[in-house]
């Protein structure tokens, strides 16, 4: 006997084997094992993003805990804290007794709000956690700053600031630091935060 | 129309339920002949063969599945054809691939007798129920439709590799079904 009649009577098997292989229609528990995997593979998916989001969301809260909680020290409440992203704070110069900064809005959601910035709420940290202070704002290109003014109303682009380097801190000595503003819009009860780094060289 | 009306006009002897045939499971038959014969004239020779086997086999048969007794009619006559055709001579056509694949599956028994028809198809029937539903339609496909892997590959939406591994496991697992079952072919 050989393999043609095995061929031959293979043709003799059951209608149902015959008619079932007309066409193909995966069976309900392939479907079942198909959507199993598509439905682990979304949940994997979304427990992932819920981490990552977790993630992002603690970071960002701690950055924003540190702005509320200054701007709390300062006497104000903060329901909600905001991390500007668009926004930056730059170094113009560092003087002997001062540094020149300009604070840059580029939030278009900021241009329908007013911003203030508190006088002495920027803090400046040398990198090496050495010395901390904060650094008044002096002036604004548009007029002298009082030092018993506390809150600084800023203008909607570009706002030139010098800030005062307290005594123990001026001249700066050669190393990195970090300015940290914190902002704070009024109509939108939002506080904000704004950085910059740079370098002192000898 | 129905399978059922087609019937009973074979039992009427009307010559319409060969039309109707024809219209219903023409390109069925096609397929499956041209499948074994690869040979479009010679696949019409064997569905007109086909007709004509139904004509004189209703009455009185009587068939329970239509569509399955057509094709096996078609598939045994084109498979006689092909014998016909190649009795001197192998080629590389599928029958001829069909064949050296089912040789895996010989040999295994040892029972020194051949067993009936009859018996062989039982135990065929029983090793495919025994299949999953994928590795039933790839088999089927293949020995029973003589379609190519690929083909096959095609239907399932998915890749021949899997299709040759799935064949190549269900013959190694015919081959041991046979052999349990003392059948020897």
């Amino acid at each position: 006997m050989s393999s043609k009649r095995l061929l031959k009577l293979i043709g003799n098997i059951d209608d149902e084997f015959i008619l079932n292989a007309t066409e193909y229609r995966p069976s309900k528990v392939r479907k079942l094992h198909t959507a199993v995997v598509i439905g682990i593979i979304t949940s994997v998916a979304c427990v992932a993003f819920i981490l990552s989001s977790f993630i992002t969301f603690v970071g960002y809260a701690r950055t924003n805990m540190t702005a509320a909680s200054k701007l709390q020290s300062h006497g104000m409440k903060t329901e909600e804290v905001h991390v500007l992203t668009y926004d930056s704070l730059r170094i113009d110069k560092v003087n002997d007794s001062s540094i020149e900064v300009t604070y840059i809005i580029d939030d278009v959601d900021n241009l329908n709000t007013t911003l203030y910035t508190y006088n002495n709420i920027f803090e400046l940290v040398r990198d090496d956690g050495g010395k901390t202070a904060h650094v008044p704002t002096l002036s604004k290109p548009n007029r002298e700053i009082d030092p018993s003014e506390t809150k600084i109303s800023l203008d909607k682009t570009e706002n030139h600031m010098i800030m005062e380097l307290p005594d123990d801190m001026s001249p700066l000595e050669p190393g990195h630091y970090v300015l940290t503003g914190y902002i704070y819009s009024d109509a939108l009860q939002l506080p904000y935060t704004v950085y910059a780094e740079f370098d002192v060289y000898e | 129309m129905e399978d059922a009306s087609i019937i009973e006009l074979y039992f009427d002897r009307d010559e319409d339920a060969i039309r109707q045939t024809d219209i219903k499971y023409g390109s069925y038959c096609n397929t499956i002949t041209y499948n074994i014969l690869h040979d479009y004239h010679d696949s019409e020779e064997c569905r007109n063969d086909t007709y004509f086997k139904l004509w004189n086999t209703i009455p009185p048969t009587r068939p329970n599945h239509f569509k399955a007794f057509i094709a096996r009619i078609a598939r045994n006559l084109a498979i006689d054809m092909y014998d016909k055709k190649h009795a001197d001579k192998r080629g590389g056509a599928a029958v001829e691939l069909a064949l050296d694949e089912l040789e895996e599956c010989l040999g295994a028994s040892s029972n020194p007798y051949e067993a009936e028809d009859q018996v062989v198809t039982d135990c065929l029937n029983a090793f495919l129920r025994t299949l999953s539903e994928e590795a039933r339609f790839m088999f089927v496909r293949r020995y029973w439709y003589m379609d190519t892997t690929v083909q096959i590959a095609e239907l399932m939406k998915i890749k021949e590799s899997k299709v040759r591994v799935t064949l190549k496991r269900t013959r190694d697992r015919l081959r041991s079904f046979l052999a349990k079952e003392g059948i020897r072919i």
